[in-house]
């Protein structure tokens, strides 16, 4: 098989992609995104992130759900556009069908972000190549760009006297990107391409799994009623089940000549991989959550912080080697390492938050969520009118974008149906696309 | 043929990373392809009196087939080609062809996409450059929505002297392809 440009340059355009997705909603609730992303009840992220906020008495707080469900009505949309995802189709479109993979429409697209018109223009010799990608290279990173961060999807305890002994399981994953120099100069600065110049993209990945056994106390410092000062603290002991990371740099070295040659390019791949598998000796490591919650009447405000310190050394890992070889037409692997260790770190997170209850059903508040991948401040208002609720709010993303949202919801009984909007960018566009969540909720 | 596929694939990566409407403009130096290949000349020697064309075969191009969904918006060629005359006098006129199959190619019905007005050439050892200047109908523009093109270059020529053979080549000297396409590439 004769190398050519079209799997490097494919592998390029899908590596932009992610670049150009728009912000999404992180929330399935819709009242948290009608309040622009703030959680303003307590629990939710309140209570994920400040370990003090477990010793906080409850208050009457008609909005605060036991369980929410979302209403995927953006699903819909997706059944409905369903052959953009069928290669037979006319319409296929492996864009939009990644798009969705990516980041599944759980609600519905009422505004999708207009598409701006775009001119690409090629120029194309025997020897000289270079492309202009107009107002689309606002959607070439220049910068290192990727995803990632932790989580802790389960977390199971019991409590007793302000201790509480659980079990979480908790996720780590991390996946960077960055063009090389002479990639990022074609596609961002249009410049021409070059003969015998290697265009690559390095690339970094680390996914790690597994579950803490915890220890946490939470109780009030000082203070009585709803009023005082709590704090808490957790120890985890992190056992990792599964472990692994690779560094990759991935692209080709043009020829002599670009596209009159026998051979316009030649891949260039090496990567670097360490990982522990499930079975082997389990990764070991501790850490802790703090958290610290003031109450004063109408005030309350917060910080935790989790993770601190959370270390994790996997004791029996491999290191693998890869790369391309040019004479054999093929990827070729050896072991460089067995049985050795490595390290860890889950990154650490924390919480700021504060509200204010302005009496006759007021309630406004603001929180600053800092995480592996940047900073998002929140801040929201909600307004009880007998059974129904209106909310609004206003936050700055982790791509600094400042986003609006708003909504309401109707409570009977122990239901409440809400609806909440949500403004959405892609760097594309100056326009903002809008969702709209909805969501049942039981109290 | 190579180099369509690759104009093609090219276009689909420039607006996989536009994600958006517009059009991808394609500005190709064919004739750098060309340039060296013996595809640049072609030879002609006419009797006396007589008149008559000389054609290369028709050259194959590929295109990428997921092309079948764009819609080709404009296709421009300019270009430059010197008729270097080596005996005799007569006239010399040029004409390119685009077909979807061989055999349709240099066809009664087939119009050719570009075709410059004749010129006198000699006697005897001159030079006279042909400017090149053509744009497809929009019936021609679907031809780059199919798998393969096929392309032929053809020369018509009249020998006006008595007694001395016209013979001569015709050099390509620059040819320059626009390609206008709107998105829908996949």
């Amino acid at each position: 098989m004769r190398p050519t440009l079209v799997g490097p340059l494919l592998a390029v355009s899908l590596a932009v992609v992610p670049a150009a997705l728009p912000a999404q909603l992180l929330s399935f609730d819709a009242r948290k995104v009608g309040l622009g992303g703030l959680d303003l009840h307590r629990g939710g992220a309140l209570a994920r992130y400040n370990a003090a906020y477990r010793a906080v008495p409850s208050r009457p707080d008609p909005w605060h759900a036991k369980l929410t469900i979302p209403i995927p009505l953006g699903i819909l949309q997706v059944l409905k556009d369903s052959t953009v995802l069928h290669p037979d189709s006319p319409y296929f479109n492996p864009l939009q069908a990644a798009n969705y993979l990516l980041d599944l429409p759980i609600f519905y697209e009422v505004k999708k972000v207009p598409a701006p018109t775009n001119d690409i223009t090629f120029g194309i010799g025997k020897n000289a190549f270079s492309v202009d990608l107009g107002a689309a290279k606002s959607a070439v990173p220049t910068d290192p760009f990727g995803f990632g961060g932790s989580s802790r999807p389960i977390d199971l305890g019991v409590g007793f006297a302000g201790f509480r002994v659980s079990a979480m399981m908790w996720l780590q994953d991390e996946v960077d990107f960055q063009l090389g120099n002479n990639l990022r100069g074609f596609l961002h600065d249009a410049q021409p391409a070059q003969t015998n110049t290697l265009y690559d993209v390095t690339g970094t990945a680390l996914a790690a799994a597994g579950f803490a056994p915890s220890l946490g106390w939470a109780g009030r410092i000082t203070g009585e009623g709803q009023n005082g000062v709590f704090v808490g603290v957790t120890g985890h002991y992190y056992l990792g089940l599964i472990y692994g990371q690779a560094t990759a740099d991935g692209g080709f070295i043009t020829g002599d000549t670009l596209f009159g040659g026998a051979n316009p390019v030649t891949p260039d791949l090496g990567e670097a991989s360490q990982y522990s598998k499930f079975g082997n000796k389990m990764g070991t490591g501790i850490g802790g959550d703090l958290g610290v919650v003031w109450v004063t009447g109408p005030l309350e405000a917060g910080f935790g912080i989790n993770d601190v310190g959370a270390s994790i050394k996997w004791a029996d890992t491999r290191r693998d080697t890869l790369y391309f070889d040019t004479n054999q037409n093929t990827t070729v692997s050896s072991l460089l390492a067995d049985h050795v260790s490595a390290t860890t770190k889950l990154p650490v997170t924390y919480l700021a938050n504060a509200s204010l209850d302005l009496g006759g059903g007021t309630l406004v508040g603001g929180e600053l969520l800092h995480g592996a991948r940047g900073t998002e401040i929140h801040m929201g208002v909600e307004q009880d009118v007998g059974p129904l609720a209106l909310r609004g709010g206003v936050s700055r993303d982790q791509s600094r974008q400042i986003q609006f949202g708003w909504g309401g919801g109707i409570r009977f009984l122990f239901l409440s149906l809400d609806v909440g909007f949500a403004t959405h960018s892609t760097p594309l566009s100056d326009q903002r696309g809008i969702t709209m969540a909805t969501s049942l909720s039981i109290y | 043929m190579r180099t369509t596929r690759l104009f093609s694939v090219l276009a689909a990566v420039g607006l996989a990373a536009a994600c958006g409407e517009g059009h991808a403009i394609f500005n190709v130096d064919v004739y750098s392809f060309i340039q060296g290949s013996g595809g640049d000349t072609l030879h002609y020697t006419v009797p006396p009196t007589l008149g008559g064309t000389v054609q290369n075969p028709p050259l194959s191009v590929t295109l990428l087939p997921g092309l079948g969904s764009s819609v080709v918006d404009t296709v421009q060629l300019t270009g430059m080609t010197a008729v270097q005359n080596a005996t005799g006098s007569g006239q010399v006129g040029f004409k390119l062809y685009f077909a979807a199959d061989s055999d349709s190619v240099y066809a009664a019905s087939n119009t050719p996409i570009l075709s410059t007005p004749t010129q006198n050439v000699g006697p005897g050892v001159d030079t006279v450059s042909l400017p090149l200047s053509g744009s497809f109908t929009s019936a021609q523009d679907s031809l780059f929505t199919q798998k393969k093109v096929y392309v032929g270059v053809q020369l018509q020529l009249q020998n006006t002297g008595a007694a001395t053979v016209l013979d001569g080549r015709m050099q390509l000297t620059a040819l320059q392809l626009r390609l206008v396409i709107k998105d829908k590439i996949f």
